[in-house]
This record gives structure tokens, C-alpha cells and sequence, in this order.
């Protein structure tokens, strides 16, 4: 059992290490993010291309001002920087060699569970270009993640996100900014929908639903892996989130990740749902699984040692950054208690 | 041909019978249980061997027209074939021994079976004449079926009990007597009873009644058909009454399955009963499919529940699309006009219009117009939304409209209420997680929890049976917020009913609270034999909650008592039975895992009033103390804004910003309230250090153990144990903070370690209070006897002992205060006594100056004389006045009998006395006294003298 911790540890500190690499969480604009990416889409319907600064600049200016089909976005000097960054820094949807700028493939980006920007260049729709923007932002801003701890299908007040602030997860820390773009950033990605002074789950891509499986099959089994856990008990507690979590989780929801094998499979009949160390592993290193998750699954399994090390990693940023919770996730590498 | 000629068999035949007995059950898990039910007992009834413990018993319970009698007849048609197995499916209209005999007979008659009925018949000869109640005819019962079924040469022997209305307390002991009798005649029992429960206080007596037997048989419940599975359920009768797959398949849409099974309230056989008559109204139309035209036609003619009322109201339609055009405008004739022409299809066929055909129904109306569909109507939102596959927004009615134009047989959304209510009093343990479920989405939902609820396992229940694997038992932690400030707590819901509370499940939820995982654990339960209190009495649970012992954690039992009242119960008599009101109670929890997809007035109601009960029970700022941040530690330090520690100054927002440099808002500064700020009248007043529970419970720790240095980690992990800590600042800096408040206030002192000691300041103070009045008298009594030497050296040093004195604080000073006060005072005093004692030593040094001057004298005058002959010697100065010398030069170190300046001038005198004794013996033993014509003086100073004289010459005159 304990073979697949050091994997663990190795992969979750890999991803810390990317995370905080990439430092704060900047205004995306994610409109005009959204709108850059449809230009692009048009400029290269095969997903598959190479503009040179002018050209690209062109395409941002188009953005800019807007066109006879859709109006511009009037961004500022700064505003087109930012834009700029976003795609190409952050979502990678661009990826910069000397002069040029190319189409990024999936292979090209650190989390292999991201979209390429040739995949999300040749999405079928419209729609489907802003779900895979989507699923990215969750993997290139995990903080991202927290929303699924403060609202549901059902909406709360849009002052829930007022109790993120200050608080750690994954790799950050969410400060009033962050809160506010996060609110932002996930209405225009439809993941969120404001109803009438709430706010509600709209929808949820992929990266969102395997975090969210991945953390509720740990808890359910009290962080072991390679355990079965009844299928009901896990659609039970997706069902604040999901319509129907068993049509949801029997779909092709993993394609968009691509993993190198079924994330979760289902057994005795689809009664029974188990997680692999192999598919932990895995999708820690896609940035998939919270480092405390993983915390608590070492320090179930793994040796104080092993802990130690990814407690260290941990303590370091939180430290850094003293936020409301702190007490709260570095209990999940203590070595005391459970 | 006709669309009913099309079945070989009719489909929608609701009496069960033997014919249909091999249509599948609805949903597919029912029919699985009952498959597995039914595989075990063949496999168990090919053994053709006594196995004493091979019975396979069943219950099957589920409400009138759920399916009860399918599993007896789907029974028999399973074990038709089974050599050597008897089948008696009886009917009793009360279950007891006596008119179980009756109907067995009565069956096999009517059966014609040819078998031989005399052991029956004997008994019944013998029972006939004994009341219902006669306890006397379980065994005369039992040994008669016993006996039937040797004779016949059956190992086996299934007794199926249908429809039973009733049940007494003694059957328990019939079964028991049935098990023995076959048990000696070497056969293998197996019981199947249905029962209908169709009130929960029967399912109760039942339960009661059954007893351990209740434990040993699978229970297969019946539940009502959900929305989901209205169409396969169709589908699937239809399938095997029919070779057209085709037919099958579309006869009843998924729309129109829905709208049927909503209006029957789930219940299959009213749902085979309207099938059945819109099947023959399709027939009619020569339709090949149910529409919502025939729908609407059925349910218009269809009594629906309450007097009066159809499954479907035209009356109720009219209403709103009168009601449309005054409420909305003209918009509300767009969609008046709408309704009229479609709802056979929205409401019959469940249909849902995508967003641009209904733009287009509606005369091209722009995209935000229809967001006027949603507008309520007389108090009800007509259309509700939904989005596609593909995200695109598709309108169909509301379920409350849906609700108000069909009186349906109160279909409570995907949730069984029933089912969920028999459930808890007889599978207590499977509801548990649901219970928990039911919680975290109520708690979540009424925004009690801040955090959405993450489930904890907090172990397992031992399976009911070798097949079934172990049963999980579930919580939820949560944050909750503490009433008026901004911060949360984290919490364990969780809830369990009818049930002891397993130990493995107390032992988690205390290992959680030991660690800080929560702070607190709530507990809703029932247990009408173990109250939460008696079980808190036993030593088991004693056991488990020791490590809570001495802790502010724990856990919150909520009872009975506390939530009676959200229990809305139909018959008042269910009052005094506890279990089944629990079971009512627990039940509404567990419905509102559907709260979002399903909701209903009811159940939303229930989830408001039991998040309000929970509400009262949450941990507040007098049970949960705040760590404050940095920032907030530095304004309370702030001594230029509040003043010194013992002022009560009021203090603005605006001074604070003033002062600190930075904005505080109400809303900040609530956390801070009741043990470090208390609010007058807008402004803020610094409260004492010793309202804080920390600071107490600091103080504490040090006071009970004086002798004992502690570190701050150590100080910490007790404090910890004491007093519930939440907040945003780091504990163990928090703790700092307070030690260095607890030394600044007397009440500790630090090393250089860091450690930290108590200091009692009450004892201190007491014990430096003597110490002080012993110095005081010491002083005065040694400055005295300064004095009685040298009154100018004592003078200074007596004022001084008098301001000492007047320093002396009074007992009204604050004990920190005052023990500092007398700290100073014990140095003042100590200066002094260093002052006195360099007197003393003056004196001590003046006085032996003194003494040796006098012993000097006296040595001379000694030696002096004793140089004169021995004849002259006492001539000169007699013996008696050299020892009179001596002892007043021993005795003037101490004089005794006088004191203050009086015995200062006795000193004196007798000092300067015996100076000039000691000095006038010296001039008579040196012969140089003063002779004035005293003959004899003169004669002695020549004798003292020592000057040579060879004669004296003595000249006498006698008168």
C-alpha cells in the first residue's frame, strides 16, 4: 500500500512547485480572454498555427475595437498586456518561440489534463470553446477549487464568496481581489450563474468533477486508495452539485482529461466505485487534487518522513502568506491525530 | 386491429395473479432483491439434507398496490418445481396460530389439493374452541403444520403469510413454536410474510411483534416508483405483454409516464389503473401512442384526492390565464394563449419548449422578454427552466402549477416519505448515512453551515447478515458560524435513530474533538429505551467520552424533546409513541437529500425549522473564545487609545483609525466582544484581562501547579484542552500575548528559559505582609539600641522607619498592586536595615572604643597598685573598690531598666561616672591626689608615689 505514497509525495510537491512558480492570481479579462480565443478561431480553424507579434497584435487590437459582427471590448493599454499574458503566460493556449507565436498542444503544457490550445481551437461550438477555457482555468488557477466548498446547484448569497477571502487553497491564498475575480472569471465561464441575488452551479467541467470525485471518494474512505465505496454513497454527495451524478460519472466526462487510465472505475455490478493509487497519482501531478487532500492520504498511509517533506513545502507558502485557515490545513500534514 | 389487440396478455392488469407473476419489478434494484431472495431459497430448498439452520425467511412490506402479492405469487412460480417442497401461502385475517389453521385448511380445500388435511383438521378440532388470544394453540399449531408436512415426506416447508392486516404480541411466539416443531420433526421452515404498514404505528407493532425473527430475514421493501423509472416501468410490463418491441417501447412516452406516475403518487397499481383507461381512450382515438390530449381527457374524468377534485382541473387553468393578462400585462396574453394551446403537451407530456420555439410561440419575442415566463401568477411561478445537453434553456411548468391543476395522490418528489419512515423503524442502521445526508443538505441549504459539509466516516455497523457488507455510519463536518462576529467554527452534524450509539462511531467523533478536528459534535437522536442521559451513565460510554473529561468540547445530543415539535403528526395518538414520531422526524431528513431537485413546501418548511432549532444550539462567544490577529492584539495593547489598564475610557471607530492607522468597521470588532471589548452605546470599552477565558485558563494552569515551570507550548496544549479557541490569530501567539499580560499583571514570572511560573499574589502578599511588620519591630528595636548609644547616629534612621511605615499599603489596593507596593517596601526596608546595621556597627565600634579606654584605665590603675607593697595596697584603694570598678565597666554595655533618651543619659552618666572613678583611682594609686594639708593623704601619695623613704615620721596630738 505505502509504494505509491513516495509517487504521491513526488507528484504533489512537482505541482506545488509549478503553482508557485506562477505567483498571484492576475485580472484575466476573462471576456476578452473568451473573445481573443474566438479570433484565434477563427484565424486557425484546423487548431494548427504560427502568427508572428504584429499579427497577433492585430488580433487583440480586433478585440479591441470589434468588428460588424461583434462589438469591441475597449480595453486600455494595460487591459490588452494582461490579455495578452493571460493567454499566453497562463492559459498557454499560445505559446511563444523566438519571433512567433504558435497553437500549444496538449503535450506542451505541464498538466496533461488540460486542453491544448489546438483542441480548444477546434472545439465544435462556441460553447464548447468556453467550457474548455473552462476546465483549464481550474487547472492553471486551483484556488479555483474552493468555490465547490461555499456554494451548490441550489445558490447561496453572492456574499458567500466573502468567506474565501483570506483563506488558503491548493497553492494560494484567496485575498478580496482574487474573491472578486474568481466570482467574475467562473460567470463568464458559466461554471457559475447568478439567479436572482444568488448565485448556483451552472455547470461543471471535467477538471471541477474530478476533484471533486477524487476528494469524495478519499473522504468516504477515510483517505485510503484501491478500497471500493459504494456507488450510491458517491452520487449521494455529488448530487448538490450534479443533476444526475450516475448519468454524469457513466459519461464520456473523462475524455477531457485524457488520462492514461479510467480515472474511477465502477465494479460488482456499477454498485461499487474505486480509485487507484496509480489514477492519485496521476492526477495529483495534473494539479488535480488538493495538497491537503494529499496530505491526509500520506499521512494515513506514508511515514511520518514522507509527510515531513510535503509539510514542509506546505508550511513554507502558508507561512508566507498567513491566511484565516492556516491552523485549518496545516492540521492535514500534522502528524498527530489522524 | 386494434391497438388493445396487440397484447397477448392485458398490460396493464394492476391485481397481481399468477399469470403476471413473472413481470419485473420496478425500479431494477427491487427486482434484483427480490431475485436474490429467491435464488437463495431454491438453493437453500434443494438441500435434501435437515440443516437446522437453513431457513431463508422474508419480510416484504410496501403500501397497498406496491407489488406485495407479485412477490407471493412470483414465489410460488419459482419453487413450482422444487421436489420436495411444500408451498402454503396463506391469507389470515389476524395472524395468530388459531386463524392461521383456519385459512390454511380453508385454502387447501378450496386448492382440492388431494392431500390428506387430518393433522390439520385435528388441531383445528382441538383449537376451535380456544379463544384468539389462547396462548395454548401456538404449539398445537405448529406440531399440526409440523406434522401435515412429515406425512406428506417434505423437507422443506414455505409458509407465506399475504396481506397481513394485523398482527398480535404473541406471534413472535408462534413463529418461535413453528421453528421448534419443524426443527424436532427434522424440516426446514421457511417463512415470507407481506405486510402492508400502511400506518407507522402498525409497522411499529410489527416490528415489536417479529422481534429477533425481524433481524434473521431479508426485508424487501416496496417502495413507490419514482419519476425517473415511470417509463421504464411501462416499458418493461409492456415488453412482456407483447411481441412488438416496438409498441413497447413508445406506448407510454417518458412525458406522459411521468405525469401518470406523479398523479398516482408513485403507486404502481393506480399507475396500471390509469394506464389501463387511457390505453382504451388511445384505442378509442386510434392513437398508437398516449398523448397528453388523452392524459388530460382521463384525469379530467379521474377522482383525484379530496372530495370532489379530478386528477386534472380544467377550472384551475382558467383561473391563471384570467389571472395572466391582469397580473403580467399583455405580455400575460401571449402566455394565457400559450397555456390554452399547449397544455395538454406541458402539463400530459411533461413537454419542455426550448427557448427559441417558445420565443416563437410567444410572436418572436426577444430573449430577455422571456424572463416574464417566470413571473408568478396568483402567488406561483407558471414555467420553470432547465438547461439542454448543449446549454440551451428549455421552459416547461412549474411543479407547483403542476400541482395546482392536478389533485394527485400526494407524490412528494422523488422521496418516499413512507418508505423512509418504515425504514427507520426497521433498518435503522441503512438510514444512518442518509440521515447524515438529509443534515449536511438541510444545514448547507439554510446557510447554518458556512462551508458546503464534507462527509466523515466515522465507522461501520456490523452487517445484518454474512451476504451484506458492512454498513457505513456517516457524519458531515462543517464550519459554523458564531452568532454576531465574522468567524466560524468547525462542527460534526450527524444523526442516528432507534439505535445505541455504536462505540466505534463515539470513539471517532471524540478523537475529533480530542484533536481540534471539531470543536463540537451535534448528535440528533432518538432511542425511546436509551435515553442520550442514561446512556451517557454507562460505563461503556463513560469509557469513550473520558478524554472529553476536563474539555470544553463536546458532544450535543439533540432529542426528542428538542424537536417535537417540528413534527407534524397526523394521528395525536402517535404523540405517545416516540419511535414512531422519531421515525416521522429522521424521515423529513432524509427527504431532504431531494431538496434541490425536488422541492415541495413541506419539506422546505421542515428544513427552515430545523436549521432555526439548530440555530439555538450553536456555539457562542461566551463558549468559544476568539484568538485574535496581529492587528487586533496591537489595537488592544494600543494603551495611548484605551488609557491605562484600569481605565474604562470609551473609544470611537474614528479614534481607533486615529490611532492605529488603519479603519475598523463593527463588523471587525464583533469578534473581539465579551472577552476583550464590550460595546457601549457605539463605542468601545477595553475590557479587564481576566475576562478572557484564555487568560484565565492560563492562570489557572499556573496556579495549580506553583512549583512548576512551563513553556509556552506546554501552556498552550492546556489551555487548549480548556477552552474552546477559534479565530484568525496563531494560538501560540495568542498564548504569548496573554503570559506576557499574566507577568505584567504579577500573576506570573518568566525565566530566562521562556518558562513561565504562577506567582500568588495573595500568599506573596500575606506572606511579605509579615515578613514586613517582623522587619518593622526588628528595625525599631535595633535602631533603639542605636540610640541608647548614639542618638544622633538613630535619629535619621528613625525617620526613616517612620516613612516605612507610612508606606505600608492598605488593603483596599489591588492585590497586584499592593503586592508590588510591598515589594518595594520589603527593599525600603532592606536599605534601612543596611543603614542600621552601619550604625550599629558604629556604635558597637564607638562603644568598644570606649570600653577600652576604661579597661586601659582600669588595667592601669591595676597595675599600679599592685606594684605598692601588699601592706598598701588596700590604704590606697581597697580591694572592695577595684571590684566595685570592674563590675561597673562590665555593666556598661548593656544597661538594663531604661530606654529611649532616658536610658541614652543614664549611658552616658554612668560612662562618664565611671570615667572619672576609674581616672581618680589612677591619680590615688599614682599618689597624686590632692592633699591639701591632709597629713594621711599626703602619707598616701608618698606610699602610692613609689618614691624611696627610709622613715615616716608621725607626729600625734592627743586633745
Amino acid at each position: 500500500m505505502s509504494d505509491f505514497v513516495p509517487d504521491l509525495v513526488a507528484a504533489c510537491r512537482k505541482t506545488i512547485a509549478r503553482f508557485e512558480k506562477q505567483k498571484g492570481h492576475p485580472h484575466l479579462y476573462p471576456a476578452a480572454s473568451q473573445a481573443l480565443v474566438l479570433r484565434l478561431r477563427e484565424r486557425f480553424p484546423d487548431g494548427r498555427g504560427v502568427l508572428d507579434q504584429p499579427a497577433f497584435d492585430e488580433i487583440v487590437a480586433l478585440v479591441d475595437a470589434g468588428d460588424e459582427k461583434v462589438a469591441g471590448l475597449h480595453l486600455k493599454d494595460a487591459g490588452r498586456a494582461e490579455v495578452e499574458k493571460a493567454l499566453i503566460d497562463r492559459y498557454r493556449i499560445l505559446l511563444r518561440d523566438v519571433d512567433t507565436l504558435r497553437v500549444s498542444t496538449r503535450a506542451a503544457l505541464e498538466s496533461k489534463a488540460a486542453f491544448g490550445g489546438d483542441e480548444i481551437l477546434q472545439a465544435p461550438t462556441e460553447a464548447a470553446v468556453i467550457d474548455r477555457l473552462a476546465h483549464n482555468h481550474f487547472l492553471v488557477f486551483p484556488e479555483a477549487f474552493k468555490v465547490f466548498e461555499i456554494l451548490d446547484r441550489h445558490g447561496v448569497p453572492q456574499s458567500a464568496f466573502d468567506d474565501v477571502v483570506d483563506q488558503f487553497h491548493f497553492a494560494r491564498k484567496i485575498n478580496s481581489v482574487i474573491a472578486d475575480y474568481l466570482r467574475t472569471e467562473l460567470i463568464q465561464y458559466r461554471v457559475l450563474r447568478r439567479k436572482d441575488n444568488d448565485l448556483e452551479l451552472q455547470r461543471i467541467p471535467a477538471s471541477g468533477l474530478s476533484y471533486l470525485v477524487t476528494e469524495f471518494l478519499l473522504l468516504l474512505s477515510d483517505h485510503r486508495v484501491d478500497v471500493g465505496i459504494r456507488a450510491s454513497d458517491l452520487f449521494e454527495q455529488l448530487s448538490p452539485f450534479l443533476r444526475d451524478p450516475e448519468a454524469s460519472l457513466h459519461s464520456k466526462w473523462q475524455d477531457d482529461l485524457q488520462p492514461e487510465r479510467p480515472l474511477i472505475n465502477f465494479e460488482v455490478g456499477g454498485t461499487q466505485v474505486r480509485l487507484s493509487s496509480e489514477s492519485l497519482v496521476w492526477q495529483t501531478e495534473q494539479g488535480l487534487v488538493d495538497p491537503k487532500t494529499v496530505g491526509m492520504v500520506v499521512r494515513r498511509n506514508g511515514s511520518e518522513q514522507q509527510l515531513s517533506a510535503l509539510r514542509a513545502d506546505v508550511t513554507r507558502i502558508v507561512n508566507a502568506n498567513s491566511p484565516r485557515n492556516a491552523k485549518e490545513v496545516l492540521a492535514g500534514f500534522s502528524n498527530r491525530g489522524r | 386491429m386494434t391497438l388493445i389487440s396487440r397484447f397477448h396478455t392485458p398490460p396493464f392488469e394492476y391485481m397481481a395473479n399468477r399469470n403476471n407473476a413473472h413481470i419485473r419489478f420496478t425500479p431494477p434494484a427491487v427486482e434484483r432483491h427480490v431475485g436474490v431472495y429467491l435464488e437463495t431459497l431454491a438453493n437453500a430448498c434443494k438441500s435434501t439434507t435437515f440443516d437446522p439452520n437453513g431457513s431463508v425467511n422474508a419480510l416484504i412490506f410496501g403500501e397497498w398496490g406496491h407489488g406485495k402479492s407479485h412477490v407471493l405469487y412470483r414465489t410460488e412460480r419459482h419453487l413450482q418445481a422444487a421436489p420436495g417442497v411444500l408451498v402454503l401461502t396463506l391469507v389470515p385475517e389476524l395472524l395468530n396460530p388459531k386463524r392461521v389453521l383456519q385459512t390454511a385448511i380453508t385454502s387447501l380445500r378450496a386448492r382440492d389439493s388431494g392431500l390428506d388435511l387430518k393433522s390439520l383438521e385435528d388441531a383445528w378440532a382441538k383449537v376451535s374452541t380456544l379463544s384468539d388470544e389462547d396462548r395454548a394453540s401456538e404449539r398445537i399449531v405448529a406440531r399440526a403444520f409440523a406434522l401435515f408436512a412429515k406425512n406428506l415426506d417434505r423437507r422443506h416447508v414455505v409458509l407465506l403469510f399475504d396481506e397481513v392486516q394485523t398482527t398480535t404480541d404473541s406471534f413472535q411466539g408462534f413463529v418461535t413454536a413453528l421453528e421448534k416443531e419443524f426443527r424436532d420433526a427434522q424440516i426446514v421452515l421457511h417463512l415470507l410474510q407481506c405486510h402492508s404498514l400502511a400506518t407507522l404505528d402498525y409497522a411499529l407493532k410489527v416490528a415489536a411483534s417479529l422481534g429477533p425473527w425481524l433481524q434473521r430475514a431479508r426485508q424487501i421493501h416496496l417502495p413507490a416508483i419514482q419519476l425517473r423509472d415511470a417509463h421504464k416501468f411501462f416499458a418493461d410490463r409492456l415488453a412482456e405483454c407483447t411481441t412488438d418491441k416496438a409498441l413497447a417501447a413508445k406506448l407510454v412516452p417518458d412525458g406522459v409516464a411521468r405525469t401518470i406516475c406523479e398523479a398516482a403518487g408513485g403507486n404502481p397499481r393506480k399507475m396500471l389503473q390509469y394506464a389501463g383507461q387511457l390505453l382504451r381512450s388511445c384505442d378509442e382515438h386510434h392513437e398508437e401512442q398516449f398523448s397528453g390530449r388523452g392524459v388530460v381527457d382521463v384525469f379530467s374524468r379521474e377522482a383525484g384526492m379530496g372530495a370532489g377534485k379530478r386528477l386534472y382541473s380544467e377550472q384551475e387553468l382558467r383561473r391563471i390565464v384570467e389571472l395572466l393578462p391582469q397580473e403580467i400585462g399583455p405580455f400575460g396574453v401571449r402566455i394565457a394563449s400559450l397555456l390554452e394551446k399547449r397544455i395538454d403537451r406541458l402539463f400530459g407530456e411533461w413537454e419542455a419548449i426550448t427557448a427559441l420555439e417558445i420565443s416563437r410561440e410567444l410572436g418572436d419575442v426577444a430573449a430577455h422578454q422571456l424572463d416574464g415566463l417566470l413571473r408568478p401568477v396568483d402567488g406561483l411561478p407558471l414555467f420553470q427552466t432547465r438547461e439542454d445537453d448543449f446549454g440551451s434553456h428549455e421552459y416547461l411548468l412549474s411543479d407547483a402549477f403542476r400541482r395546482r391543476l392536478s389533485a394527485g395522490f400526494g407524490y412528494t418528489g422523488s422521496v418516499d416519505l413512507k418508505q423512509n419512515q418504515v425504514d427507520l423503524l426497521f433498518r435503522p442502521t441503512e438510514l444512518q448515512a442518509n440521515i447524515a445526508d438529509g443534515l449536511r443538505t438541510i444545514l448547507f441549504r439554510e446557510r447554518v453551515a458556512t462551508a458546503n459539509p464534507r462527509p466523515v466516516p466515522l465507522g461501520e455497523f456490523p452487517p445484518p447478515a454474512p451476504a451484506y457488507s458492512p454498513i457505513p455510519i456517516r457524519g458531515y463536518r462543517t464550519t459554523v458560524p458564531i452568532a454576531r462576529t465574522s468567524f466560524a467554527v468547525p462542527v460534526l452534524v450527524t444523526g442516528i435513530c432507534s439505535l445505541r450509539p455504536p462505540l466505534l462511531m463515539i470513539e471517532r467523533i471524540v478523537e475529533g474533538l480530542v484533536s481540534g478536528e471539531w470543536l463540537f459534535a451535534y448528535i440528533f437522536y432518538s432511542n425511546e429505551n436509551l435515553p442520550w442521559a442514561n446512556w451517557e451513565e454507562e460505563e461503556e460510554a463513560k469509557n469513550a467520552l473520558a478524554p472529553l473529561k476536563n474539555t470544553q468540547s463536546k458532544i450535543i445530543a439533540i432529542e426528542d424533546n428538542d424537536w417535537g415539535e417540528l413534527v407534524h403528526v397526523s394521528d395525536e395518538r402517535h404523540r405517545t409513541q416516540p419511535s414512531v414520531v422519531a421515525a416521522q422526524f429522521f424521515a423529513d431528513i432524509v427527504g431532504a437529500t431531494r431538496l434541490i431537485d425536488s422541492p415541495s413546501e413541506e419539506a422546505e418548511q421542515f428544513a427552515v425549522r430545523l436549521a432555526d432549532l439548530v440555530r439555538t444550539r450553536l456555539p457562542t462567544l461566551s463558549t468559544v473564545c476568539y484568538l485574535p490577529s496581529d492587528d487586533e492584539r496591537a489595537l488592544l495593547d494600543n494603551n495611548d487609545l484605551w488609557g491605562d489598564r484600569r481605565s474604562t475610557k470609551e473609544v470611537s471607530l474614528k479614534e481607533m483609525k486615529e490611532k492605529t492607522g488603519r479603519s475598523w468597521s463593527g463588523r471587525d470588532l464583533n469578534n473581539l466582544l465579551d472577552s476583550y471589548l464590550e460595546k457601549r452605546k457605539g463605542n468601545y470599552v477595553r475590557r479587564p484581562d481576566d475576562t478572557c477565558l484564555i487568560y484565565n485558563a492560563l492562570r489557572d494552569v499556573l496556579e495549580e501547579r506553583p512549583k512548576q515551570s512551563l513553556s509556552v507550548d506546554d501552556l498552550r496544549k492546556e489551555m487548549e484542552r480548556r477552552v474552546v479557541t477559534a479565530g484568525s490569530g496563531d494560538p501560540r501567539d495568542v498564548v504569548e500575548w496573554l503570559l506576557r499580560k499574566l507577568v505584567d499583571g504579577g500573576v506570573a514570572v518568566v525565566d530566562l528559559t521562556q518558562s513561565y511560573r504562577y506567582r500568588d499574589v495573595r500568599k506573596e502578599s500575606r506572606e511579605r505582609d509579615q515578613s514586613i511588620a517582623a522587619s518593622l519591630k526588628e528595625l525599631r528595636r535595633r535602631i533603639a539600641d542605636v540610640q541608647k548609644y548614639k542618638i544622633s547616629l538613630a535619629e535619621p534612621l528613625a525617620a526613616e522607619l517612620t516613612t516605612c511605615e507610612r508606606k505600608k499599603p492598605k488593603h483596599d489596593v489591588p492585590q497586584n498592586e499592593r503586592l508590588d507596593l510591598l515589594i518595594a517596601l520589603g527593599q525600603d526596608l532592606l536599605t534601612l536595615s543596611n543603614k542600621v546595621s552601619a550604625a550599629e556597627a558604629r556604635v558597637k565600634e564607638e562603644t568598644q572604643n570606649v570600653i577600652d579606654l576604661l579597661e586601659e584605665l582600669l588595667t592601669k590603675v591595676r597595675s599600679r597598685r599592685s606594684a605598692l607593697p601588699l601592706r598598701w595596697q588596700p590604704l590606697i584603694l581597697s580591694d572592695a573598690q577595684l571590684d566595685a570598678l570592674q563590675l561597673a565597666l562590665s555593666h556598661i554595655a548593656a544597661p538594663e531598666g531604661a530606654d529611649g533618651e532616658e536610658l541614652y543619659e543614664l549611658v552616658t552618666r554612668r560612662r562618664e561616672a565611671l570615667e572619672s572613678t576609674l581616672t581618680l583611682a589612677l591619680t590615688r594609686v599614682e599618689g597624686r591626689v590632692q592633699a591639701n594639708g591632709d597629713s594621711l593623704q599626703e602619707l598616701k601619695n608618698l606610699i602610692a608615689s613609689g618614691a624611696p623613704f627610709q622613715a615616716v615620721t608621725l607626729t600625734v596630738e592627743i586633745e
